[in-house]
């Protein structure tokens, strides 16, 4: 086990060495679409590899992949709140785009883009086929969907938070139980109408905390203005 | 859609150069040229260099070379011993000047990519000791992305293209290949090791941008500098083929919120702000956008009378207005208003007013608003890949331009509902998400998603990976409950103050020097100009006393010799140079400088004493009544007594105005060392960017 990890490391050094001196480089487009698979089955991310291959398609459309294109979309989307996944968009041209399984995925992005998880999670289920290749999919997504939920609640209705998540009842319990203990999370009762849960505060959904760092003078600034004091 | 218009439109009547245009004809002042730029580049006078190349081959092209391209390269190089590296340069700038000018053929085209890698190899591979102006090495890395640029633009028009030109093409598909442009970039950027020497600038170790890029120790700066410029010309390369987070990627070793080189060429400065800010508003950072935007258009405002001067006048100024456009998205995305200074925003009403206030009704007008801006600020994007020759020709070269307005688009209208949002959270404190549902007309589930695009889209994340807020009215739900929080500004008063600290002090300084200078200069005003009636009414009384003795002298009897009158001659002399001091004081005290003081000074001390000496010897030394004896009288004593008394006057009057002139000259000194006024009291950071600063750091060295 620990052998295999080992030779699993030197090969991601590998790729990212090819990328850090050969980035130009037409010869080292396999070694990205490999880097690809991996990125898939070990659960690992590099935007910089996958837009690097992206831009090699560019060079030589000929050579593109769809099915590879779909799995760098759908690590793409896995990253938010980041905007790869328009970072990858921008470099795909328009008539790639206009496939099926992409079209799905700019509408399934869509909907995470402007916070409707329902809607989300619906057509997810009505398209399995293309992100269930992606071990992980759905723990990015709720990871995402509670990170804009702490931008902006304080106290979030237990009902929003199932939406946001897809998860509910005795599985919900089980999330929330395993929240609680790991990341601070409080569950209040709310008025009457089930749970509230009280998500920890953070610079963005407690403003106050922001302030305070914004208005010190750094020494040697003052320093400039020691000879009118003195 | 908006028009999108390409400035190189091929005109194939234009290709056709001018009849007349014989290449191997080389004027006068082309030889004067070439002989003289080739001996200052082998002198490694950077400062003659520059004036050369930005002066006179502008002059030259304006005058002898406005339709027509420069003697070829062949026809010169007898007059530089035919130097290799010298022709390589010389035909670098050919090339840019028929592209500026003209439109240039495929064959062209092809030449010129073939002499940018023939220079680039010299570089990267020859050891050169050439010292060249930042802005001439500038102008290459941007002229070769530019022609890159233009090359794919003109690949992709593949709709009127000859046979011949498609067999070139077909033939030479190496040239401009997009893999060659970004591994000369890359290769420049990783020979010169610059990524290093800016880390190490950081440890104190290296002192790069304090020489502004030169070598005072007798080496090159153009690896060094080629490699610096060619990461601006990485991030234009990739932002030009949609790449915005590589391009960012490989402009990072630069810090850009500190001036540096690339900010000492002005050209440079701008197009770097304007990709970062592209960049940038392309990842949704639009605060950083905003900020880096304010702060060029404030730059380019500022220092417009310079730009004027400026070769790259007309670039400058397009870049200026797509940069407002720019900065009119941004705004109306992101209305940090706070974030622009007045001037910018003064300048930004006036041009983009009325649109701003119309995007921010987000219906179709505004969408149309929106992509006109877009359309006529971005970058040419560029299809990067050949065409396949062999099927139907079609023109693709708008493909990638659509892509990314259509991204940009999608962007926006994902962010439409969020201008109404931000209008009603901004009326109340708090407020309960069923009302606020009510007030917008959705129902509660909607405007909960609506509120978390909102956050969504005002957090983006930063180039560190952290999530940086660029909300400018920010709220928290709490449960059912929208709690409103005024974002203060978080304007940094310390330095606010600090600055103006300085500055007051510095005021204060200044205002009492001049008010001493004040003081000092009327003082000197009024002697000189006492001084000048005094030397005015000596002339008139040594003029009247000339006529006296003429008339005196004719009453006399002939016979007898009457020697000169030399007192009146003298007297004449002093109110004179009286008259002439004085009113050269006068016109001194007007300039503020030291040098025109010291001269004045010098010269008057002179002057001084070559009168002191004059007037004694003559007045004083001298017995004058013993010049004019009786004997020439001969009884005429009116006249002999009319004379020793007016001898005795001019003695007096001598010797006033010496110690009246003497007066003034010390009153002078006085003011010259009090010294004069410095025109520029706050340093200013951008001024000497302008004034090709190279020169300072010559004079240092």
């Amino acid at each position: 086990m620990g052998r295999e990890r080992e030779v699993q490391k030197s090969e991601v050094s590998y790729t990212e060495h090819l990328l850090a001196v050969n980035p130009y480089n037409p010869d080292i487009l396999p070694d990205l679409e490999n880097y690809v698979h991996e990125q898939v089955s070990s659960q690992i991310y590099s935007l910089d590899a996958n837009l690097c291959l992206l831009r090699l398609y560019q060079f030589e459309p000929e050579r593109m992949s769809v099915q590879i294109v779909a799995r760098i979309l759908v690590k793409a989307l896995m990253a938010l709140p980041a905007p790869d996944f328009n970072l990858c968009l921008f470099l795909i041209p328009e008539r790639v785009q206009m496939e099926e399984q992409f079209k799905t995925l700019i509408v399934l992005s869509h909907y995470l883009e402007t916070a409707r998880f329902h809607q989300f999670w619906d057509e997810v289920a009505k398209n399995r086929g293309i992100v269930e290749v992606v071990p992980g999919f759905e723990q990015a997504i709720q990871n995402y969907a509670i990170h804009v939920l702490s931008l902006t609640y304080q106290k979030v209705p237990r009902s929003v938070l199932a939406e946001a998540i897809n998860i509910e009842g005795l599985s919900l319990d089980k999330f929330l139980e395993h929240q609680v203990a790991n990341s601070g999370w409080v569950i209040e009762k709310g008025h009457g109408r089930g749970q509230l849960i009280v998500l920890p505060r953070n610079e963005f959904n407690e403003p106050d905390l922001r302030k305070n760092s914004a208005d010190s003078i750094q020494l040697e600034h003052i320093t400039q203005i020691f000879p009118i004091l003195g | 859609m908006a028009s999108y218009d390409y400035d190189d439109v091929p005109y194939e009547d234009r290709q056709q150069q001018d009849a007349s245009y014989d290449p191997n004809y080389v004027p006068e002042a082309v030889k004067t040229f070439v002989v003289h730029l080739y001996r200052y580049i082998r002198e490694k006078n950077v400062y003659e260099i520059h004036q050369m190349y930005e002066g006179i081959f502008q002059k030259l092209s304006e005058r002898s070379f406005k339709e027509s391209p420069w003697p070829s390269v062949d026809a010169v190089a007898p007059f530089v011993d035919n130097d290799h590296v010298f022709c390589l340069l010389y035909q670098e700038m050919w090339f840019r000047h028929l592209y500026a000018r003209m439109t240039p053929t495929l064959k062209q085209r092809l030449d010129s990519y073939d002499n940018y890698c023939s220079l680039f190899q010299v570089v990267l591979h020859g050891v050169v000791n050439m010292q060249l102006p930042n802005q001439w090495l500038w102008d290459m890395v941007d002229e070769f992305v530019y022609q890159f640029q233009s090359f794919c633009q003109y690949r992709a028009r593949m709709k009127n293209k000859t046979e011949q030109e498609i067999a070139l093409l077909r033939q030479y598909d190496q040239a401009w290949n997009v893999y060659g442009v970004l591994n000369y970039l890359q290769a420049l950027v990783e020979k010169s090791m610059i990524i290093q020497i800016l880390e190490q600038e950081k440890e104190g170790l290296e002192q790069f941008t304090i020489n502004e890029g030169y070598d005072y120790n007798g080496g090159s700066n153009v690896l060094k500098v080629l490699g610096y410029f060619s990461m601006v010309g990485l991030l234009r390369v990739h932002c030009l083929l949609g790449d915005y987070q590589t391009g960012l990627k490989c402009l990072a070793p630069i810090d850009i919120n500190q001036l540096g080189v690339y900010s000492s060429v002005t050209g440079c400065y701008v197009t770097t702000i304007y990709h970062y800010g592209f960049a940038n508003l392309m990842l949704r950072r639009y605060v950083e956008a905003i900020r880096e935007f304010n702060r060029i258009l404030l730059y380019i405002w500022k220092y417009k009378q310079y730009h004027q001067k400026s070769p790259q006048c007309d670039q400058i100024l397009k870049k200026n207005e797509q940069m407002y456009a720019l900065l009119a998205i941004c705004l109306s995305l992101c209305p940090q208003v706070k974030l622009i200074e007045e001037n910018v925003n003064n300048q930004l009403r006036e041009k983009n007013g009325d649109k701003m206030a119309r995007m921010q009704r987000y219906d179709d007008e505004a969408f149309a608003l929106y992509d006109e801006l877009f359309s006529y600020a971005c970058p040419k994007f560029i299809t990067p890949a050949a065409p396949n020759y062999d099927e139907p020709l079609v023109n693709y070269n708008q493909d990638a331009y659509r892509l990314q307005l259509k991204m940009f688009l999608y962007e926006v209208k994902q962010q439409q509902l969020l201008s109404s949002v931000r209008s009603f959270l901004k009326l109340y404190s708090t407020i309960s998400v069923e009302k606020l549902a009510a007030y917008m007309e959705v129902d509660e589930p909607t405007l909960r998603t609506i509120l978390m695009t909102y956050k969504h889209k005002t957090h983006a994340v930063g180039s560190d990976g952290k999530i940086v807020s660029n909300a400018d009215v920010d709220f928290y739900i709490d449960e059912d409950t929208v709690h409103v929080v005024e974002s203060k500004s978080t304007k940094r008063y310390g330095d606010f103050f600090l600055r103006h600290i300085l500055k007051f002090e510095e005021m204060i300084n200044r205002m009492e020097r001049v008010k001493l200078e004040c003081c000092f200069n009327i003082l000197t005003k009024a002697a000189n100009g006492v001084l000048t009636c005094c030397g005015l009414v000596v002339i008139i009384y040594s003029l009247w006393l000339l006529k006296k003795w003429g008339a005196g002298v004719s009453q006399l009897e002939a016979i007898t010799v009457v020697p000169k009158p030399w007192f009146i001659y003298i007297l004449f002399g002093v109110g004179i140079v009286l008259c002439l001091s004085s009113l050269f004081g006068q016109m001194v005290s007007k300039h503020n400088s030291l040098t025109v003081l010291s001269i004045y000074v010098v010269a008057i001390c002179l002057t001084l004493i070559l009168q002191g000496g004059l007037v004694g010897v003559i007045f004083f030394k001298s017995n004058l009544e013993a010049e004019f004896p009786d004997s020439i009288f001969k009884g005429n004593t009116d006249f002999k007594n009319f004379l020793s008394f007016h001898v005795s006057i001019c003695r007096l009057i001598g010797f006033t105005m010496l110690l009246a002139q003497a007066n003034v000259v010390v009153l002078t000194v006085v003011v010259w060392v009090v010294g004069p006024v410095p025109e520029k009291y706050s340093p200013s950071a951008g001024l000497s960017d302008l004034e090709h600063s190279f020169l300072v750091g010559l004079e240092s060295s």
